[in-house]
């Protein structure tokens, strides 16, 4: 019974015909090795596939829940509660600060370039620069305090996270979001905050749901 | 793919997307800049106009500020009440200005040919560790995982449905957290498997 590699393969020739193919085209059978050389090789420690992927699939989320029917309210004169900043809470909670604040800016791209993806089919530049773009713009950094948030307290109980969740939900983003609509429309701080008021229900709602699917998706899958 | 593109033969819709999001930056400034109501007022003629050159109909150019109605509405009668009715007409004018000149560019662009001027532009950050590569491809894999992710919800729902649970929203959004989540580590398998190098 041949006991190594040798006994069984006495001929090195196999060995040699590999080093005929450059270094660089070679590839690595386990994807843990094969992503451990590929940052080696190009120094690009940013991001692996899965990263990518991750990425890509909570921009996709955060389009896919803008297309629940949004609720609207006071006759269509501000703008609807929709179900797509719930992607922005998930997407931090879930995939941490870096990961999370890029799928958001990903989205964002993915509106500005023009793409019908905003809750009842918005989208473009228009919308970016319109007075809920600040709420828009501030997805990205909402995402990622959140994201930098949760991960930092990864084992606090469910009221911290979903208070984390809150304050990047709703505080960091209508900190953003307020004042650029005071400035959009010229409204003065105190009416466009009081206008913001009327959605606070709706987020907390959110929050609850989004601290609840981030905690479970965590237990079934601890190193995401 | 789904975009708002509305196809034409214009020397807008011939421009690439490089100049038009200059001139949309440059444009929307000079709108909050000034503040003065004539001006404004030249500014949404002269962006009419433009969008007679692209050959956009009018009922288009309306269509883009239709859904802000409201919100138009509701800004006006806020500003009449507390600033006067000249200020209102400002503030109205100046924001429909806005949409309409961004709405100009989306309406000419292709969402793909913007992606690829975003994509070239961003290879000036190569230096930096960003690898446009990875941004196309998350671009693209975004765009696949839209439908995907709603045939999911979708067949959840049904499976959720023959327990009497399709209401509760938890039962139903957190299999398909989990099945999506499922599905992009194997599709990340798959890319690598085929030689993908991130």
């Amino acid at each position: 019974m041949p006991s190594n590699l040798e006994d069984i393969v006495p001929n090195p020739a196999p060995l040699a015909l590999i080093e005929l193919v450059p270094a660089s085209r070679v590839f690595y059978a386990t994807p843990n090795s094969a992503d451990a050389e590929t940052e080696l090789r190009t120094g690009d420690t940013l991001m692996n596939t899965k990263d990518i992927v991750y990425i890509a699939l909570f921009a996709a989320l955060t389009a896919a829940l803008g297309l629940m029917p949004p609720i609207s309210f006071a006759g269509l004169g501000l703008p609807p509660i929709t179900a797509q900043s719930l992607g922005v809470m998930l997407a931090g909670a879930v995939l941490g600060a870096k990961r999370g604040g890029l799928a958001l800016l990903l989205f964002i791209v993915l509106v500005a370039v023009g793409l019908p993806l905003l809750a009842g089919g918005r989208g473009g530049f228009g919308v970016l620069l319109g007075t809920s773009g600040g709420f828009l713009l501030a997805w990205p950094v909402c995402a990622f305090i959140i994201g930098y948030l949760v991960h930092k307290n990864a084992d606090a109980n469910i009221w911290v996270t979903g208070g984390l969740i809150a304050f990047g939900g709703i505080l960091v983003m209508y900190t953003i979001g307020i004042p650029w609509m005071a400035f959009v429309g010229n409204l003065g701080l105190n009416k466009a905050l009081g206008i913001m008021v009327a959605y606070v229900p709706g987020d907390l709602v959110k929050v609850v749901l989004a601290t609840v699917i981030a905690r479970g998706l965590r237990r079934a899958y601890p190193n995401l | 793919m789904l975009d708002l593109y509305t196809p034409g033969t214009s020397i807008l819709h011939r421009m690439t997307p490089g100049p038009k999001m200059a001139a949309l930056a440059i444009g929307a400034t000079a709108l909050f800049l000034q503040g003065s109501l004539l001006i404004t007022a030249v500014a949404i003629a002269f962006i009419l106009s433009l969008y007679a050159v692209a050959r956009i109909p009018l009922k288009t150019a309306l269509n883009q500020i239709r859904p802000l109605f409201w919100i138009f509405a509701l800004f006006f009668a806020v500003q009449w009440y507390f600033s006067g009715i000249e200020l209102a007409v400002y503030v109205v004018l100046r924001l429909a200005a806005l949409i309409l000149l961004a709405s100009l560019v989306t309406l000419t662009t292709r969402s793909s040919d913007m992606i690829d001027s975003l994509t070239r532009a961003l290879v000036f950050l190569k230096p930096l560790g960003l690898n446009p590569e990875k941004i196309s491809l998350a671009i693209s894999l975004a765009l696949r995982f839209i439908p995907v992710l709603g045939r999911i919800t979708a067949e959840v729902r049904e499976a959720q449905k023959v327990r009497g649970l399709e209401r509760s929203v938890i039962a139903v959004a957190m299999p398909v957290a989990i099945r999506a989540i499922k599905m992009a580590d194997e599709i990340s398998d798959a890319i690598e498997s085929r030689g993908y190098r991130s």
